[in-house]
């Protein structure tokens, strides 16, 4: 099982230049731009995914939390990308996310509040700082922002519940979590490793 | 003193004045490539486009053993067959139609899509279904997807009607009933000007946004016990809007039924698929007990019927600046 899940995952995670190819200027506007360009980038949705899962692991009120501080830090993120370019270090910030991120919930780390809070924050800045989109501008850039925003919101309300609904439901929910984990950060790892050497 | 509601219908009247471009209904730009052979057996190629930011059409790429020089297109003795493609098109437009016409033939006609920006040409220019398949269900869907009123009306409707057999009931209804007006205008048997349509439209949604404050404040409206009739015939509405885009699409003569019915399968698709996505974020934050306050429910209600509101003006506006300048 998970050498096929390597086997798909893999390939995706180390070909970002087709990973970026995602539907970032289709007809179907700036909201749907900037929903569908960290919905369409491995980079980006795995990490969403994995802290989505983690915040299902937590107690349900700071699970809840990460409902708000999440979506409003990925919007601030891409904004902040707009007002400050290249801040070059978000990008390891972001592969570095990925093994965090797994690692915690491979080991179903419990956070206290603040803590989770910071993390979700950090990630959510980073992530969006990487989503942003320099060829928009006016109505449209706040349409993008707003699109990208919505993308983080469904991750991490979908993602969340399914997790904690999962963790608190049979005994094999909470194995399943921590092994996607598991696959979350070696592909971490391997992506991690990716960047460096190029 | 003016009262909160004539200040309220004053702000819209004022803001659909200022910001006309925004209450236009949503634009399905579409490209028209005309080829018309000529005496001699080599073509004539005439681009016509409009969109609201003026944008240039995509690009065509005729088969390989045809040389194009704008707009003379010359295919030798093999004539125009092979493959027919556009790059860049579904980036600004959604859709190319494109016209054949063989002297001592009957003309064709082939709507291509960003998710099926090429066509085999051949002789006798008839399509294959998978290709009538992959052209229409995207521009269903893109429709539905871009057609925030319609989403919204949608999301009324949920709001609206309590429990899942209701639901279904409601959002069979409201689809049954488009399906029926998108056919019946699709074929010409009736037909609705697009404008007063897609005024009709916001106004569908601002009764929607009445009809649920009037059930929240207990009283029991044929809205509240019937909302599947109200879906039905609201529904009736919005398929003359669907009519009117797959109108502007244009449809192949060979394939008119299965144009229609792949373009309907689209609209359900992307239908279907907010209800979904609208029942499990409900269903998220009752899990995680992420519930909102109950004022915030009527200040989305209210959001609701004053972007239709103001949608409705703002299309109203429009209609009679058009027949004033006409």
């Amino acid at each position: 099982m998970k050498t096929t899940a390597w086997a798909w995952l893999t390939p995706l995670i180390l070909v970002p230049g087709a990973a970026d190819a995602h539907l970032v200027s289709t007809r179907f506007g700036e909201l749907y731009s900037g929903l569908l360009h960290p919905l369409t980038a491995l980079q980006h949705l795995v990490p969403w995914i994995a802290l989505a899962l983690l915040g299902g692991l937590q107690d349900t009120r700071t699970a809840r939390w990460a409902l708000i501080a999440f979506p409003i830090s990925v919007g601030c993120g891409v904004v902040t990308a707009d007002l400050a370019p290249g801040v070059a270090y978000a990008t390891s910030v972001n592969a570095a996310s990925f093994v965090v991120l797994g690692l915690l919930v491979a080991i179903k780390k419990r956070l206290p509040l603040i803590e989770f809070m910071a993390l979700a924050v950090i990630i959510g800045i980073t992530h969006g700082y990487a989503n942003a989109a320099t060829d928009v501008q006016g109505f449209g850039a706040l349409l993008y922002v707003s699109g990208v925003t919505l993308a983080a919101y469904l991750i991490i309300t979908l993602g969340t519940a399914s997790s904690h609904s999962l963790a608190g439901g049979p005994a094999w929910g909470s194995i399943a979590i921590r092994a996607v984990g598991s696959w979350i950060a070696a592909v971490g790892l391997i992506y991690a490793g990716f960047l460096a050497t190029t | 003193m003016m009262s909160d509601a004539r200040l309220h219908i004053a702000i819209i009247l004022l803001a659909a004045l200022l910001l006309p471009n925004v209450c236009w209904s949503h634009e399905t730009p579409i490209a028209l490539l005309e080829v018309r052979e000529t005496p001699n057996g080599s073509y004539l190629a005439h681009w016509t486009y409009s969109s609201s930011t003026n944008m240039q059409p995509p690009t065509a790429v005729f088969p390989a053993h045809c040389s194009f020089d704008e707009p003379r297109l010359d295919c030798g003795e093999r004539g125009l067959i092979g493959q027919l493609s556009f790059e860049r098109l579904g980036k600004s437009y959604s859709a190319v139609v494109v016209r054949i016409s063989r002297i001592d033939q009957a003309a064709q006609s082939f709507t291509l899509t960003g998710a099926q920006p090429s066509v085999a040409l051949t002789p006798d220019g008839k399509l294959p279904l998978s290709q009538v398949m992959a052209s229409y269900v995207p521009l269903g869907i893109e429709h539905i997807l871009l057609g925030i009123d319609h989403l919204l009306f949608v999301l009324g409707l949920m709001v609206l009607v309590t429990g899942v057999r209701s639901l279904i009931e409601t959002i069979t209804a409201f689809t049954i009933a488009h399906s029926l007006t998108l056919a019946a205008a699709t074929f010409g048997w009736i037909g609705v000007p697009e404008a007063s349509v897609n005024a009709a439209i916001a106004l569908s949604i601002v009764i929607v946004a009445v009809e649920i404050l009037r059930e929240r404040q207990g009283e029991r409206s044929l809205t509240g016990r019937f909302p599947w009739a109200v879906a039905f015939g609201f529904g009736l509405l919005h398929g003359f809007g669907f009519a009117s885009a797959l109108t502007d699409i244009g449809l192949p003569q060979e394939n008119v039924p299965a144009a229609l019915l792949f373009f309907n399968v689209g609209v359900e698709i992307g239908q279907i698929g907010f209800v979904l996505l609208v029942l499990a974020l409900v269903w998220s934050h009752r899990r995680l007990k992420a519930l909102l306050p109950t004022w915030s429910e009527s200040v989305g209600i209210y959001a609701m019927g004053t972007l239709a509101s103001f949608w409705f003006v703002g299309r109203i506006f429009n209609m009679v600046i058009t027949k004033v300048a006409i």
